[in-house]
């Protein structure tokens, strides 16, 4: 359906995404910015409203957003200045939303897509959440919990430069990893941490300018943006078709019915220069104090880890996925610089190990895992060896090399006593040594087994096959 | 006011007159729009917006049969406030109005801006007590499992 759209029309869209930030406290007041807590316990005078009540501004909160605008290229303006939004609903107690319109902390950014298409920022500004509003259909009634409200919240608003479902998930799903990576939010979409709103008209295929737009509101995982931005397109092409008006309103996405429902016709809220607040200045040093202290985001370490450790593409997309994996894998590194082999440990034996104990957390430090890594590659024991000192390492907490010693597993085994093995084997069975002279490479392996598995694996291959050579040969 | 009273006002407050200062002029909003000061311009749209937190829907009767938000505020507002006060209200709105930006608000703006402080001297980001549910719910009039209730009023 979409493949004939394309034919006739060219789409156009903007994103306005809300991000939470992942600061200890709230916005405006320091009561804990938690999920999940209990109803109303994370609540005081300053987030409920109360007459008379002073807001005091959260510094990491802007420190965040400054991260948050560095992360995606943007300019960081000199001042940011506050301003109230008035609008009246039950979720937001103050009767209007301290935000900021003409003075937001960045400006102009900008993410480059796989395709090499940029998509512009126009700001990102600071401003609080709202509380959360459950309605009960039967009794109709809506229950509040005030938790949320005052939230420290960032929106992204991008220019109209996005002209497909695909490239708004594309861009979304580089936005998320940027702002994680820099450790700025969680971004945890099913916990409304993410919402995205779609603005989004349709033109006769390379007429250019705008149609009339309608605004999709709060949709909060990339698969329902994707839907509605296909649903809407759809829509306006049918509505020019039929020559029916579309209406500048504002709609929400209907998750079980795959359609998006009119809200409200669009209005906006009145701003107000807020009074309680002064504009926070932010100086070159300021800023250039947060740049310094930013990690490497997920696209730049896919640069590092290509480019600088040679790593496969493969092994790239999976080590730069989360945040944690590739800094614990950049720790590694660090550790013990052999960047291939400490990512298949990771990807396979590690992970392995976590999945099947249901861990998201890496039970190990960096430290002691390339400890284990270091000693398989200096020959003390094998591979097999260093698996169990891992899952040994992983359940008593203990220092690799220490435990390797407490467990006796580093390869002591002397050549005299690989000899007298041999020597025993050939004693008892001396047809072993007639097959070997005749079929070497099938009994040389079975040599080097009942050696391995009479020292429990601590003989090194190398000393086993010496003695062979020595003995047989 | 006619002539005759303007001067016996003037009169009686010692006021010397001119005669075109005497001339009656027609008021009316724009031209006392325009020449309101900044400082009018945001204290009355600082007292529109915190009126808010005095609100009725908070502190007045409730409406539990409006039908929709709007009417809901258009009642409470209706009989918390005296006349005054709505005026303010109303001034205060007027001056943000999107029509009205560019001349009122952004001079405004500017004028809000002025009180300036430094990133670093911004709260520390530390947790502190919050206020218990039971002493959070304590006034509210309809409460239930932790929650505030109020009557559903979807738009």
């Amino acid at each position: 359906m979409m493949e004939q759209f394309f034919k006739e029309y060219d789409l156009v869209i903007g994103l306005e995404i809300h991000v939470e930030l992942n600061t200890k406290t709230k916005l405006l007041c320091a009561c804990k910015n938690e999920f999940g807590s209990e109803p109303n316990t994370n609540c005081c005078p300053v987030c409920l409203a109360y007459p008379n009540t002073k807001p005091s501004l959260n510094q990491a909160a802007v420190e965040k957003t400054i991260k948050a605008g560095l992360a995606l290229g943007c300019q960081i303006n000199d001042l940011a200045v506050w301003e109230r939004k008035c609008y009246f609903y039950p979720d937001m107690p103050a009767g209007f939303q301290t935000s900021q319109t003409l003075k937001p902390i960045c400006l102009n950014g900008s993410v480059t897509l796989k395709s090499g298409k940029h998509i512009r920022i126009k700001q990102i500004h600071l401003e609080e959440d709202a509380g959360k509003l459950i309605h009960d259909e039967a009794s109709r009634q809506s229950y509040i919990d005030f938790n949320r409200a005052g939230v420290p919240l960032i929106e992204i608003v991008t220019k109209a430069d996005i002209t497909s479902a695909s490239e708004a998930v594309e861009f979304l799903e580089e936005v998320r990893s940027r702002l994680m990576f820099a450790g700025v939010a969680d971004c945890k979409m099913e916990q409304g941490g993410m919402r995205c709103d779609v603005n989004l008209s349709i033109v006769k295929k390379g007429a250019g300018g705008f149609g009339t737009r309608t605004e999709t509101k709060n949709l909060n995982s990339f698969k329902s943006v994707a839907a509605a931005i296909e649903f809407e397109a759809l829509r306006h092409a049918q509505a020019l078709k039929e020559n029916t008006p579309i209406l500048l309103e504002t709609r929400k996405w209907d998750e079980l019915e795959g359609k998006t429902i009119a809200m409200r016709l669009k209005e906006s809220a009145p701003c107000i220069p807020c009074p309680d607040l002064p504009a926070v200045k932010m100086s070159h040093e300021d800023i250039a104090h947060i740049q310094s202290s930013m990690p490497l985001l997920a696209y730049q370490l896919k640069e590092k880890f290509l480019h600088e450790f040679g790593l496969p593409e493969y092994d790239v997309g999976v080590l730069t996925k989360s945040k944690e994996v590739a800094f614990y894998f950049v720790e590694c590194v660090s550790h013990f610089a052999q960047p291939k082999k400490i990512s298949n440990w990771l990807m396979v034996d590690l992970f392995k190990l976590m999945k099947q104990s249901e861990q998201d957390d890496f039970p190990i430090s960096s430290k002691h895992f390339t400890q284990i890594i270091q000693m398989v590659e200096e020959k003390l024991f094998n591979k097999t060896i260093g698996l169990q000192l891992l899952e040994e390492a992983i359940q008593t907490k203990t220092e690799p090399r220490v435990l390797a010693e407490q467990m006796q597993l580093m390869q002591t085994v002397s050549t005299a006593q690989i000899e007298e093995l041999l020597k025993q084997l050939s004693d008892s069975s001396p047809q072993v040594i007639d097959d070997y002279r005749q079929n070497k490479e099938k009994v040389h392996k079975f040599l080097i087994g009942h050696v391995m598995k009479h020292t429990k694996g601590k003989a090194k291959t190398e000393e086993i096959e010496r003695v062979i050579a020595a003995l047989f040969d | 006011m006619t002539k005759k009273q303007i001067a016996q006002l003037a009169d009686l407050a010692k006021l010397e007159l001119s005669e075109e200062e005497m001339a009656i002029i027609e008021q009316n909003w724009k031209t006392m729009l325009q020449n309101l000061t900044n400082e009018q311009i945001l204290q009355a749209a600082e007292q529109a917006s915190s009126l808010a937190k005095i609100d009725g829907v908070r502190f007045a009767p409730s409406f539990a049969n409006a039908r929709s938000y709007d009417e809901l505020f258009k009642k409470t507002r209706a009989h918390a406030f005296d006349t005054q006060t709505k005026q303010q209200i109303l001034l205060g709105y007027y001056v943000v109005l999107e029509e009205n930006y560019p001349t009122l608000f952004a001079k405004a703006f500017d004028m809000q801006a002025l009180p300036q402080v430094a990133l670093r001297d911004l709260r520390e980001d530390e947790p502190k007590e919050s206020m218990s549910q039971e002493e959070l719910l304590k006034n509210a009039p309809n409460h239930s499992a932790g929650y505030f209730v109020v009557p559903q009023v979807v738009e």
